[in-house]
C-alpha cells in the first residue's frame, strides 16, 4: 500500500466519522485545517485507523503526531515491523 | 504576590527584569537561576511556609522521573509502579491542600470575603502545578522527555508567570525554549509583552473587579434563601459568566505578556470563548490548556484502551454516523462525562463544582450525539453550518451561562432558586424609579406581569449598561491573540490570511499610535490597583 | 527591533505624562477636599465626589477649620442641621458639621469628638444621638477601620502609630486611583449643575440628592422607600435587643463622651435627633417603645449623675412638625415642609431645633430631659401619639404602615411601661 493509498483511506475515515465529504487530507494538513475534528473526535479517528490498518499506536505517539503524514508514516513504520 | 498588585508592578517584575537581562548578558544559566529564585520568592510572597511544603514536592518529583528515566523501556512493570506511585502522591498533596483550602473558604464565607480571587485563583496554584507535575511523570514514563536536570524540573515547575493561574504547560513545549532563549533584552518582545500585560491587567481590574461588587450581593441573597426577581437573577448570571470570562482570560494575558518579558511563549488558554457556537467549541476556546490536558491524560488513555478493548472483544466500536447506541455510551459518553468529572472536582471542592463538571459532560454529550445524527436528518453540512451557527451560539451561550450560576453560587439550593429566577418563577420587576419614568409603556409592562419594586434603578442602569460593554467586547472584538496575531503572542498562534475589516483595525504594531493607547490602558488598570473605601449611603 | 525600541520609549514616556496629568488634575480640583486646594468657581467649587467619602473628607476638612462649635453625628446631622445657618450665635461661630453619612454607632461619635477636641480650638460640641444606635447588640468587630487609622489619637489618648502610613494612604490613592480621576471630572462637568450635591468647606450639604430624587419620583416615593428600610432594621433591632436586661449597651460611650468633654472644658449638648412620626410608629409597633423610653430615662439619670450640666435634648415625640402628612402616590408635585424622609429632617426644622436650643423665640418643640421630669415626659409623649396619631380622622400620614409588619408585633405594646 503507497502512502497515496493510506492518506485515501484515512480520509474516507476521517469523512464517515465527522459526516462530511468534503473533507480533504493532504500529508501536512493538521488537525485545526479541519472543521469539527476536535481532540474528541480525533481520538476516534486513531483508533478507527488501528482497526482500519490493524496497527497499535504508543499512547505517547497518539498525542504526539504533529500532522496527517505523521500518521501515515507511523502506520507504514508499524506495518513494516 | 498577585499581579494585579502595587508591589508586583513597580517592586518584584521591574526587579527580576533588570537582573534577569544583567545577568543574561553575562551567563545564560545565571539568568534562568536568578528566575527560578525568583520564582521561589514570588511563591514565597503569599505565605512563605508555601515554599517548604512545594520544595520537598519539586525534589520527590524530580527523584521519580529520575527513576523513572533510567529504568526506560528495560522494566515496563517497575516503571509502571514509579508512574503510579508518582501520580497517586501527587494527588493526595492536591488533595489535602483541596480539603484544607476547603474549610478556609468556608472561613471565608461566614466573614463575607469569599471573592473569586481567593476562591478560584490562589488556591487554583496548587491545582495547577499538580497536573503539570503529573503530566511531566507521564511524558517521562512515555518517552516523551529525556535529558532534564534539577534545575530544569525546578524552573519549569516554578516559572512565576504560569504559577498559579497557568496555563497549563507540557515540559515538552517549554524547556526546549528555556534552552534557546536568549536572555537578554530584546524590544520586541518586551514591547509584546508590555501590551499583553497591561492588556490583561486592563480586563481585570476595570472589566472584571467592578462586575464582582456588582453580582456579590445577589449571590449572597440567593444564599440566604431570597427569592430573585428575573431581572435580578440574568443579571447575577450574565454578571458573572462575564466577570470570570474577563478575570480569567485577564489573567492568562498577563500570564503570556509576563512570559514574553522573558522571551518565553506560553500556550493558549482563551480564544473567545463566549463565540463559541456549540460546546465542543466551548471547550476547545475556554481553558484551552486544561482541556488540553484533561483530554491528553484522561480522555485519550480512557478511550483508546476501551475502544480497543471493545474492538477485541468484538463488538461493533465507534463507528461515525454508523454508530451504535451502546458503542457511544460506551466509547463517547462515559469517558466524557467521567473526564468533565475530574475538571469538576479539579476546579473546587464542592458539591456544585461536581455537577457543573456533570452538566457540562452530558451537555458535550449531547452535543456530539447531534453531530452523529444531524448528517441523516440534514446532510448539507456547509448549509447546515451557515444557517444553524446563531441557533448553536444562542443556545451555547445560554447553556454555559446557566452552568456559570453553578460554579459561582455557594449552594445548590442557591442555584436552583437563581435558575428559577432566571425563567421567572418569582416574577418580573423593575425599580419603581425605571417604572415610573416609562409613562405608559409601564402600563403595557403590568398588563403582562411586571412589578416595580424597591430596588435601585441606578444600580440597575449601571448592571445593565456594564453587561452591555462587556458583551459587546466579549462577542464583537477580536481577542487579544487575534489583535498581536503577527507577533505569535502565544505557542502556535499565526496571523489570519484574510482577516477582517474590524479585525484589521484592531491589528496590533509596535508603533507611536498603538504605544500611545497602550500608555493609556495600562494608567488606567494601574489607577484602578486601588481605590478608596466608598460609602454609598444613598442610592436611588 | 528598532520598532520596538521606539514603542517602549513612546509607551513609557506618555505612560510618565498622563501619570503626571491625572496627579497634577487631582490635586488642582482636589475632589474629596482633601488637600484644601483653594476651590476655584466653575472648576471645583462645588465638591459632589466627597459625598461617597464622607470621613474621609471631613477628617481632613475639620483640621483646616478651626471651629469653635462642632456637630457630631450620622446623615441626618450632615444633611439636617446648616453650620452656616443665621440661628447660630455669634460667639459659637464658626461651626463646622462633623456628621457623618452611614456612620452609625455612638463609638464613631466618641471618636470625630476627640479628633476635633485634638484639632482646636473647640469651646462646644453638639452630639447627636440617633436611638437606633443603642439598640444594637452586634459589635462590629474590634479591628481597627481605615478610618480610625486617620485620627490623631488612640482612644486610649496616646498618640496613633498608624496614622502617618494612613494619611500617606490616602494622598496616594486621592491623587492616583481610577475612582478620584472619575471624580475630577465629574467635578469640573457638573459645576454647572444647579442640582448638584455639594460639601462646602464647613462640612455641611446641600439636600440635593433628596431634591432631586423628590423631583423624580415624588414625596410619597421616598418615604415609603426608607419606611421599608426602617421596619428591616426596626425587626433586626428588636431581634437582637430581645432578652436584653439591665442598662442600654452603649450608655458607657455617651458617659466617655461627657467625660471627655468636661476634660478639655468643652461645652457639650446631648440630642436625641427628630425622626418623622412614621419612623416612631414603626418603633412604636415593632414594641420598641419601651426601649425608646428606657433609652429617655436611662440618658436623663446619666447626665445627672455626671453632674447636670449638660443640656439633654430631646425630639423624639409626636408633634406638629414630625406628624406632618406625606402626599399620595399619585401626586409627585407636592413637597413636604419639615422631612424629606422618616429619619431625614430638612434644614428648615433643623434651623428650628438650632433655634430651639440655643435661641430665643423658638416655638415650643422638644424638650430638655431631667430624672426628675422624664417620667412625665414619657407620658405626655403616648398622650400626643394618642391624640395625633389615633384619634386622628385620617392617620394614614404615615405611608407604607397599612401593611402588616412582620409577625408577634401586630399592635400596639401599648399597656407595658418601661422595662
Amino acid at each position: 500500500m503507497t502512502e497515496q493509498e493510506r492518506l485515501a483511506a484515512l480520509t474516507q475515515i476521517l469523512s464517515d466519522l465527522l459526516g462530511d465529504d468534503s473533507i480533504t487530507l493532504a500529508m501536512d494538513t493538521v488537525r485545526e485545517d479541519v472543521d469539527g475534528w476536535d481532540s474528541f473526535t480525533y481520538i476516534n479517528f486513531i483508533v478507527a485507523v488501528e482497526a482500519e490498518f490493524g496497527v497499535k499506536f504508543r499512547i505517547a505517539d497518539v498525542e504526539s503526531f504533529p500532522n496527517v503524514g505523521a500518521i501515515v508514516k507511523a502506520i507504514g513504520a508499524a506495518a513494516g515491523r | 504576590m498577585l499581579f494585579n498588585s502595587y508591589s508586583f508592578i513597580f517592586g518584584f517584575l521591574p526587579a527580576v527584569l533588570i537582573g534577569f537581562y544583567v545577568l543574561g548578558s553575562r551567563r545564560r544559566d545565571w539568568a534562568l537561576l536568578w528566575l527560578t529564585a525568583a520564582s521561589l520568592l514570588f511563591y514565597a510572597w503569599w505565605r512563605p511556609i508555601n515554599v517548604l511544603l512545594i520544595a520537598p514536592s519539586i525534589l520527590i518529583n524530580y527523584s521519580l522521573a529520575r527513576a523513572l528515566e533510567q529504568t526506560g523501556e528495560a522494566k515496563p512493570a517497575f516503571a509502571r509502579t514509579i508512574l503510579i506511585a508518582g501520580i497517586v502522591f501527587n494527588l493526595c498533596f492536591l488533595g489535602y491542600f483541596k480539603y484544607l483550602n476547603f474549610a478556609e473558604s468556608a472561613l471565608n464565607d461566614a466573614f463575607g470575603t469569599g471573592f473569586v480571587l481567593t476562591q478560584l485563583i490562589l488556591p487554583l496554584g496548587i491545582s495547577f502545578i499538580t497536573f503539570q507535575k503529573i503530566a511531566f511523570l507521564v511524558d517521562v514514563q512515555a518517552g516523551r522527555v529525556s535529558r532534564f536536570s534539577l534545575a530544569d524540573y525546578g524552573l519549569f515547575v516554578l516559572f512565576f508567570p504560569q504559577l498559579i493561574a497557568g496555563p497549563i504547560v507540557h515540559y515538552r513545549e517549554m524547556m526546549p525554549q528555556f534552552r534557546a532563549v536568549p536572555c537578554r533584552y530584546d524590544p520586541e518582545n518586551v514591547a509584546v509583552g508590555i501590551s499583553l500585560f497591561f492588556f490583561g491587567l486592563a480586563k481585570k481590574v476595570i472589566l472584571a473587579d467592578p462586575m464582582s461588587q456588582l453580582v456579590a450581593p445577589l449571590y449572597a441573597r440567593a444564599a440566604a434563601g431570597g427569592a430573585q426577581s428575573m431581572t435580578e437573577a440574568w443579571i447575577a448570571a450574565l454578571g458573572f459568566t462575564l466577570q470570570i470570562y474577563f478575570d480569567f482570560s485577564g489573567y492568562s494575558d498577563m500570564a503570556l505578556g509576563l512570559a514574553r518579558f522573558f522571551g518565553i511563549k506560553l500556550p493558549v488558554n482563551f480564544n473567545s470563548p463566549l463565540q463559541a457556537t456549540s460546546i465542543i467549541d466551548f471547550w476547545l476556546r475556554w481553558h484551552v490548556s486544561l482541556t488540553r490536558f484533561l483530554t491528553a491524560y484522561i480522555y485519550n488513555p480512557l478511550t483508546l484502551n476501551l475502544t480497543r478493548k471493545r474492538l477485541a472483544a468484538g463488538k461493533p466500536i465507534f463507528g461515525g454516523r454508523n454508530t451504535s447506541v451502546p458503542a457511544f455510551l460506551n466509547l463517547l459518553a462515559m469517558p466524557t462525562i467521567l473526564t468533565m468529572l475530574v475538571s469538576g472536582i479539579w476546579h473546587g471542592a464542592g458539591y456544585t463544582y461536581i455537577l457543573w463538571g456533570l452538566l457540562h459532560g452530558v451537555l458535550l454529550c449531547i452535543n456530539h450525539a447531534w453531530r452523529l445524527i444531524r448528517p441523516r436528518i440534514w446532510p448539507n453540512a456547509k448549509v447546515y453550518s451557515a444557517r444553524m451557527a446563531p441557533v448553536g451560539f444562542l443556545l451555547t451561550f445560554l447553556s454555559v451561562v446557566a452552568a456559570m450560576v453553578m460554579f459561582r453560587a455557594p449552594t445548590l439550593s442557591a442555584t436552583l432558586m437563581l435558575w428559577k429566577g432566571m425563567v421567572g418563577a418569582y416574577g418580573v420587576t423593575l425599580p419603581a424609579a425605571v417604572f415610573s419614568r416609562l409613562g405608559p409603556i409601564a402600563g403595557w409592562l403590568s398588563a403582562i406581569g411586571v412589578q416595580p419594586a424597591w430596588t435601585s434603578g441606578s444600580l440597575l442602569l449601571t448592571a445593565v449598561v456594564r453587561i452591555g460593554c462587556l458583551l459587546a467586547i466579549a462577542l464583537l472584538m477580536p481577542n487579544t491573540l487575534r489583535m498581536l496575531a503577527a507577533f505569535e503572542p502565544a505557542i502556535g498562534v499565526k496571523p489570519d490570511r484574510t482577516p477582517s475589516r474590524v479585525a484589521r483595525l484592531f491589528t496590533w504594531a509596535p508603533d507611536g499610535a498603538w504605544a500611545l493607547g497602550l500608555a493609556c490602558i495600562a494608567l488606567a488598570g494601574i489607577l484602578s490597583l486601588g481605590q478608596l473605601s466608598e460609602f454609598l449611603y444613598w442610592q436611588f | 527591533m528598532d520598532n520596538g525600541h521606539h514603542f517602549i520609549r513612546t509607551w513609557f514616556v506618555a505612560l510618565c505624562a498622563l501619570a503626571g496629568l491625572v496627579v497634577a488634575l487631582n490635586l488642582l480640583v482636589d475632589p474629596y477636599d482633601v488637600f484644601g486646594t483653594r476651590r476655584i468657581a466653575g472648576l471645583s467649587l462645588l465638591k459632589p465626589g466627597a459625598k461617597n467619602h464622607a470621613l474621609l473628607t471631613k477628617t481632613y476638612q475639620e483640621a483646616r477649620a478651626h471651629p469653635v462649635t462642632v456637630l457630631i453625628g450620622s446623615s441626618s446631622t450632615h444633611i439636617g442641621i446648616d453650620a452656616a445657618a443665621p440661628e447660630w450665635p455669634g460667639p459659637m461661630r464658626p461651626v463646622y458639621n462633623y456628621g457623618i453619612p452611614g456612620g452609625a454607632g455612638v463609638s464613631m461619635r466618641l471618636d470625630t469628638l476627640r479628633e476635633a477636641i485634638f484639632n482646636g480650638p473647640l469651646k462646644n460640641a453638639v452630639v447627636f444621638l440617633d436611638f437606633q444606635d443603642f439598640f444594637s447588640i452586634n459589635r462590629p468587630g474590634d479591628g481597627r477601620s481605615e478610618d480610625d487609622r486617620r485620627y490623631h489619637l488612640l482612644p486610649d489618648g496616646r498618640p496613633n502609630p498608624d496614622r502617618a502610613l494612613q494619611i500617606a494612604n490616602d494622598m496616594f490613592l486621592s491623587l492616583a486611583t481610577m475612582g478620584s480621576l472619575v471624580d475630577s471630572l465629574k467635578t469640573i462637568a457638573l459645576q454647572r449643575d444647579p442640582t448638584l450635591l455639594n460639601l462646602a468647606p464647613d462640612g455641611s450639604s446641600n439636600e440635593a440628592d433628596f431634591s432631586n430624587a423628590f423631583r423624580t419620583d415624588g414625596m410619597h416615593d421616598l418615604f415609603a422607600q426608607k419606611d421599608d428600610y426602617e421596619v428591616e432594621r426596626a425587626e433586626r433591632l428588636r431581634r437582637s435587643m430581645a432578652g436584653w436586661q439591665g442598662a442600654l449597651p452603649d450608655l458607657n460611650v455617651v458617659r466617655a463622651i461627657i467625660a471627655l468633654a468636661r476634660a478639655n472644658h468643652v461645652k457639650l449638648t446631648l440630642v436625641l435627633t427628630p425622626h418623622h412620626a412614621d419612623a416612631l410608629e414603626i418603633y412604636w409597633r415593632m414594641g420598641l417603645w419601651p426601649r425608646i423610653e428606657q433609652l429617655k430615662t436611662e440618658l436623663a439619670g446619666l447626665v445627672a449623675e455626671q453632674g447636670g450640666d449638660v443640656p439633654l435634648w430631646d425630639f423624639l415625640n409626636y408633634d406638629a412638625f414630625n406628624t406632618e402628612g406625606v402626599p399620595a402616590a399619585e401626586d409627585r408635585r407636592t413637597p413636604t415642609q419639615w422631612y424629606w424622609e422618616p429619619s431625614h429632617f430638612k434644614k428648615q426644622l433643623g434651623a428650628i431645633v438650632i433655634q430651639r436650643m440655643f435661641g430665643t423665640d423658638a416655638p415650643r418643640f422638644g424638650a430638655v430631659l431631667t430624672p426628675e421630669n422624664v417620667g412625665a415626659v414619657n407620658q405626655l409623649v403616648r398622650d400626643h401619639r394618642q391624640s395625633r396619631v389615633c384619634g386622628h380622622e385620617r392617620p394614614a400620614l404615615l405611608t407604607s404602615l397599612a401593611r402588616p409588619l412582620p409577625d408577634g408585633c401586630a399592635m400596639p405594646a401599648m399597656a407595658r411601661g418601661p422595662t
